[in-house]
């Protein structure tokens, strides 16, 4: 019941959220049309952090209940946040580009979040690399939990003590109210999508694991 | 327990200084050697973020080759598993991790003098950046000690090492490599890089030691 609301409300908040974004805020007086990119690059940024906060906790979680569905989540979740973070990279050069003259700038936050998919990919990679059932799920925990522990350095503490071309490390233009409400709405017709896609893969997985 | 760690300490100590760890040392030497000869030889200046870079890889690589080293051949030597009869899975693990950072420390110690003298930078600056030579190495060796364990109890392939440790100790490496760059060139010190330095690799030892013990449950 409540994964068919989700997919209900979905449409409603996305598609009104992106109409609004992209036809009816204004845009940025220095940048033009162009600016409107930031409503695919604030919003996967965020729901990356989200999705791998729920990996971190459901790692913590498996090593303490030793439940599969938790090893489960915090895989899948990780690699939707994964999906986010290269979603925000790809949007973010589109911006950059505009913004800044060159897609790639080695701007802190462009550095730290290339770090963080490496970091998330190695994780991904340390999963498929093991073959003892009874390890591979504790192991991947511990490296889940070890991955995000670096995580607030990267996002939030280097960037800005470091001098950055982003907004909030003294760079750029600032956001108007009008661009935030688009934001707001796109983050939660995100987040939605996330909570979706992370129930269809888990439902996928069980179909697996019954099928073996 | 203080007593019994102060034995593993010893004993990780003799054997990481016995010379086949000192084989990654020698390989990153060789290259900081044939750099520093080849550079100038062309007359090109090293900048000083290249030449901190340098020193931070030979000390990372010596590292990586210790402890990928110390928790392999206990791994494979299946004396793991005996010594957890006898003492806490956390007191190997730190021993490890510990005797891997002295190891590192020694590296820094002898590889620092010799990149400044070697890359012409001033001598001078080489008291100031000792303390952030040691600083740095016992971060990098904390940091990468709990990947080092896991990827030898999970009997992971080699290769899959580098890729598995580095996004870990990049961070600290980059925040690194900018803080030596400000000492050599004698600009202003951002002495909350350092802060970010230890607390991370702080950070990253304490979960370590806090999920082994759920890590080794009834494996």
């Amino acid at each position: 019941m409540f994964v068919r609301i989700l997919t209900v409300l979905l449409p409603v908040i996305m598609l009104p959220s992106m109409f609004y974004g992209l036809m009816i805020a204004g845009a940025d007086k220095e940048l033009g049309e162009m600016s409107r990119v930031i409503y695919f690059h604030i919003p996967p940024s965020w729901l990356l952090v989200i999705a791998l906060l729920v990996s971190f906790i459901a790692s913590i979680m498996y090593l303490i209940k030793e439940n599969n569905l938790f090893d489960r989540i915090a895989h899948r979740s990780a690699e939707l946040g994964l999906l986010f973070s290269i979603i925000a990279t790809v949007t973010g050069s589109i911006y950059a580009y505009f913004a800044w003259g060159s897609a790639w700038n080695w701007d802190p936050k462009e550095t730290t979040i290339v770090v963080l998919i490496i970091l998330y990919i190695a994780y991904l990679a340390l999963r498929s690399s093991m073959t003892n059932v009874k390890l591979k799920p504790k192991i991947s925990a511990v490296y889940s939990i070890v991955a995000f522990i670096t995580l607030p350095f990267l996002m939030f503490v280097i960037p800005r003590i470091t001098n950055s071309l982003h907004t909030d490390g003294g760079g750029g233009s600032s956001l108007t109210a009008q661009m935030r409400i688009g934001i707001y709405g796109m983050t939660l017709g995100l987040l939605i999508l996330y909570i979706l896609l992370l129930n269809l893969a888990l439902r996928i997985d069980k179909k697996k694991e019954l099928s073996q | 327990m203080l007593s019994t760690f102060k034995l593993l300490l010893a004993k990780e100590i003799k054997l990481i200084f016995k010379g086949k760890d000192l084989l990654g040392y020698a390989i990153g030497i060789a290259i900081v050697m044939s750099i520093a000869v080849s550079m100038p030889s062309a007359r090109i200046k090293i900048p000083e973020t290249a030449g901190s870079a340098l020193m931070w890889l030979i000390i990372l690589f010596s590292c990586v080759e210790a402890l990928q080293r110390t928790f392999t051949d206990e791994m494979s030597g299946k004396t793991s598993d005996l010594m957890k009869l006898l003492v806490s899975p956390s007191l190997v693990f730190l021993s490890k991790v510990f005797s891997s950072s002295v190891f590192t420390i020694v590296i820094a110690l002898f590889t620092t003098p010799l990149l400044v003298l070697w890359l012409g930078f001033p001598i001078s600056r080489l008291p100031s950046m000792l303390p952030i030579a040691v600083v740095g190495s016992l971060a990098i060796g904390l940091s990468q000690g709990i990947v080092s364990y896991l990827l030898a109890r999970g009997s992971s392939k080699g290769m899959i090492y580098p890729l598995v440790v580095m996004p870990i100790v990049l961070p600290i490496l980059i925040s690194l490599v900018i803080l030596t760059t400000q000492f050599l060139e004698a600009s202003s010190i951002s002495y909350t890089l350092l802060v970010v330095v230890i607390a991370q690799s702080l950070a990253i030892l304490l979960v370590g030691i806090a999920f082994l013990p759920l890590l080794e449950r009834a494996v």
